[in-house]
């Protein structure tokens, strides 16, 4: 196995609610305790539904919000206890991808201006004439054209927009682009083009992706490793193969179930879930699962399983696992 | 007119938008037909005229949009010529709708109980008071605990349980036709999974048609058992649902089944060039020329019928227009 770029450890967001006159405070546990490392030039993918805190998770690990504990260490440096100034370095190296193309560009300012503005905050002394070739660079690289960066984002259609994003986060030549939810706002036709070209890309400059989503058929084409994330903890972990073919935790025999196969031919029976997603302000004791889980037992109720490794990174976090 | 379903017949469907940008001509002679207790699943992408269609079949379609011409045969009465009052009638009772955003479909300052009641009301005719008993059967109906939820305001509910009661209420007047305009896009799949479980059980045992208007292959291929296929306000293939997977026609339907990622899918994804155009100035002719791989002169000008090619197998593309003349120069591209 290759090095790991990226290592997290025991990560931890909580949230604390307001508290009334009435009540205790109430922490919300966004993200808790989850631990995976990230090997350089793969793609890891987080799956979960909403609320699931995948998207906490990926912000936090990239401190746009302040953890409240753990560690995550890329190349070997933990980089919760860089100074602001010793970060900006890192800052450069990790880049995320929005879910909503519509949002996340400044609607007046020109293409231009949106993928140069990060090279002048980082590469200092940087000269117009590079970095107007730079922005015409990835621009190719990402399937656009050169002309486009004198352009509007409203000018686009919405997988182009996705593209403008992301020529922003590899303009600055990163290590490591967190993508969430990058392509759930497309249409088919449109999503599979973006696929390819994040695919492509990531061959092309040794990138290393953190992929998030809540779509387990867009994980199999694209992830080598999966995580998968139930009220913000890790209750399976692996390599994609591992994890698809021979899943181990109830939830994600539940999710792989779930998502509708476009196969007309296939019969197979549905496991059909109890419930829905509790809140997580009061996550279910022991095994958060228990509320939904098929295969429930009384100790599911009252005691937290343990991770155990079923083979190889294979990781599993259930008192009985299915394999 | 020849009549293709004995519950329902759109034909020749046209709609536009007038917007400060110009006309959209959202629909463009859309065909459609359903029997009775029937699964049709639409699908298309965003801006192909799925959720125009299902509105214009109620005579949904308001300014600043206009029907223009066609008709839309429900049994044998054409909604689109009765009067306001009398496609009242049907609107609710024997055409009943549920939407994508269960949430923002509900009124917020009324609890639950009291909305299905007032829709029962309705239908038998009675005064609302009367209708809480009803109102609490159909909630058990649709698997949530009446009790509890009568009294809930739709704030208090989660996604899918105001989706359930959704169809809680879509279901109340025992409608012949059911259209569900992306009811699970909302969802999750775990919950989506439930829904559509649970769509499956009561419109086994209510009879009903169900119009699925879906972006999700996935979904249509589990619920439905004839499929349509949409592409900028047309129909562009309709066959069963076996049919359409095992050997579609359309090369939009193919270039639409191969760019969608599947869980053990080995194959590379193969995406459709191009985007979606802009309905103010839709291309000529064939609408999908501009992004089609096997696109030919004819086609840039004149717009195909939409014809019957086999048994229950209708498409709209030149390449199957004239079958004597192209059989030979197409061979087995049909694959």
């Amino acid at each position: 196995m290759s090095e790991n770029l990226l290592e997290i450890k025991n990560l931890e967001k909580h949230f604390k609610l307001k508290k009334s006159i009435f009540s205790k405070v109430r922490v919300v546990r966004a993200v808790d305790n989850v631990t995976f490392s990230i090997p350089k030039n793969t793609t890891y993918a987080v799956v979960g539904e909403s609320g699931s805190g995948k998207t906490t998770l990926g912000r936090t690990l990239l401190k746009l919000i302040e953890p409240t504990g753990g560690e995550v260490f890329i190349s070997g440096v933990n980089i919760l206890n860089l100074s602001n100034k010793e970060f900006m370095e890192y800052r450069r190296k990790m880049q995320i991808v929005f879910q909503d193309p519509y949002n996340s560009l400044h609607p007046k300012k020109l293409v231009k201006t949106i993928i140069g503005e990060g090279m002048k905050i980082h590469f200092k002394g940087i000269g117009e004439e590079e970095i107007r070739k730079r922005i015409k660079d990835v621009l190719e690289q990402v399937g656009l054209r050169e002309e486009h960066m004198f352009r509007y984002p409203h000018e686009f259609s919405g997988g182009q927009r996705q593209r403008i994003a992301f020529a922003r986060a590899i303009v600055l030549n990163p290590e490591f682009i967190v993508l969430d939810e990058p392509t759930s706002a497309l249409d088919v036709s449109v999503q599979a083009m973006v696929l390819k070209m994040l695919k492509e890309t990531k061959k092309d400059v040794n990138l290393t992706y953190l992929f998030i989503t809540h779509d387990l058929s867009v994980v199999d084409y694209l992830a080598d490793y999966v995580a998968v994330l139930y009220l913000g903890q890790i209750v399976e972990k692996g390599k994609k193969d591992d994890v698809f073919k021979k899943a181990a935790h109830p939830y994600t025999e539940l999710l792989l179930n779930s998502n509708p196969i476009p196969d007309p031919f296939l019969n197979r029976d549905k496991i059909i879930a109890k419930g829905e997603i509790p809140s997580p302000i009061n996550p279910p004791s022991g095994c958060r699962f228990h509320t939904r889980c098929p295969y429930v037992q009384d100790i599911c109720k009252t005691q937290e399983p343990e991770e155990r490794e079923i083979e190889n990174g294979h990781i599993v976090k259930c008192h009985f696992p299915l394999i | 007119m020849e009549k293709r379903g004995n519950l329902l017949n759109v034909s020749d469907l046209h709609v536009v938008f007038y917007t400060y940008r110009g006309v959209i001509k959202a629909l463009n002679g859309v065909e459609l037909w359903m029997d009775k207790g029937e699964r049709l699943g639409v699908v298309g992408e965003t801006g192909c005229g799925k959720s125009v269609t299902s509105r214009a079949v109620m005579n949904l379609i308001e300014d600043p949009g206009k029907i223009l011409s066609g008709s839309v045969l429900f049994e044998d009465r054409d909604i689109l010529k009765l009067k306001e009052s009398e496609v009242r009638k049907i609107r609710g009772n024997e055409i009943s709708m549920i939407f994508q955003e269960p949430k923002s479909s509900l009124n917020p300052v009324m609890n639950v109980g009291f909305q299905i009641a007032e829709v029962l009301g309705k239908v038998n005719n009675k005064p609302i008071k009367s209708q809480y008993k009803p109102a609490a059967q159909m909630l058990e109906f649709v698997g949530l605990d009446s009790e509890r939820v009568m009294t809930m305001y739709p704030h208090e509910l989660s996604g899918g349980m105001a989706q359930r009661v959704m169809i809680a209420m879509g279901l109340a007047p025992k409608p012949k036709l059911l259209i569900a305009d992306e009811p699970t896009s909302a969802l999750d799949v775990t919950i989506q999974a439930q829904i559509l479980e649970l769509l499956d059980d009561l419109v086994e045992k209510l009879g009903n048609a169900v119009m699925l208007i879906s972006h999700d292959m996935g979904v249509v291929a589990e619920f439905c058992n004839k499929i349509l296929v949409m592409y900028a306000g047309n129909s562009v293939e309709y066959a069963s649902t076996k049919t359409l997977f095992k050997n579609p026609l359309h090369p939009y339907t193919t270039g639409l089944l191969k760019a969608v990622p599947q869980i053990g899918r080995t194959d590379e994804l193969k995406a459709i060039t191009g985007t979606v155009p802009d309905l103010v100035d839709p291309p000529s002719g064939c609408r999908f020329h501009k992004r089609c791989p096997q696109v030919m002169d004819i086609c840039k000008k004149e717009r195909p019928p939409f014809i019957q090619v086999e048994d229950d197998h209708y498409v709209a593309c030149h390449l199957w227009n004239n079958k004597e003349s192209s059989d030979e120069q197409k061979g087995g591209e049909s694959q």
